[in-house]
């Protein structure tokens, strides 16, 4: 199975609609591929769009560092839904999922988790223009 | 199976809105540099330096914001570290 992604720039990006029940989440959100990332998790521009209170989810699990900030977060589990280079709905989850409360410029990321539960590889070709994720 | 057909509709729009502006960035760059904007049906709707006010421009307009493709778009000096 093949996953598309696209460029933003030279960054690599796949596209998922994110489906969770606590906190409600209905949404098409476009996750950076982050291999550096142990987590997959949701960006503050992506959950203000939602419509989720970061005063409404209760106490964080603990917080994300990365290079630039240290972010709080929230664990909830969720489902990622995706279209197949054959043009067929697949479903990925349950899977743990984190709301992650990061400056507004930040993208949602697609951690390392999702490769390894799910057996991706990611394939990426600046040059011939090509980023994908493969079974 | 009537959800997923709607899904999966609903996910070729949302990629061709991410095709857009994946295939526009460099303009968009030139255009909007340091703004959020807001895509629907491969067309900025909305564009605003201040990530709350767009989201609340977007309530205000359309009723929710979630229907939106809602992204950062950074000058050209911009590095992203996450």
């Amino acid at each position: 199975m093949r996953l598309n992604g696209f460029f933003k720039g030279t960054a690599p990006y796949i596209l998922f609609s994110v489906r969770a029940e606590k906190p409600k989440i209905l949404r098409q959100i476009p996750f950076l591929i982050d291999t550096g990332s142990d987590i997959t998790g949701i960006a503050m521009k992506d959950c203000l769009a939602i419509g989720i209170s970061f005063n409404s989810l209760g106490r964080p699990v603990g917080s994300i560092s990365g290079i630039k900030e240290k972010a709080r977060r929230w664990e909830i589990k969720g489902e990622l839904r995706a279209i197949t280079q054959e043009t067929k709905l697949e479903r990925f989850g349950p899977m743990k999922l984190f709301i992650l409360e990061t400056s507004g410029d930040c993208p949602s990321l697609l951690g390392r988790d999702f490769l390894e539960q799910f057996g991706f590889r990611l394939i990426y070709n600046i040059k011939r223009k090509e980023v994908y994720l493969e079974e | 199976m009537n959800e997923d057909k709607h899904l999966l509709k609903e996910l070729k729009a949302g990629t061709k809105d991410f095709e857009w502006l994946s295939k526009n960035y460099p303009a968009l760059q030139k255009k909007y540099p340091k703004q959020f904007i807001a895509v629907k049906n491969q067309q900025v709707i909305i564009s605003h330096k201040n990530l709350v006010t767009l989201i609340n421009t977007l309530k205000k307009k359309f009723g929710s914001p979630n229907d939106f493709l809602i992204d950062f778009v950074p000058d050209e000096n911009y590095i992203l570290v996450v």
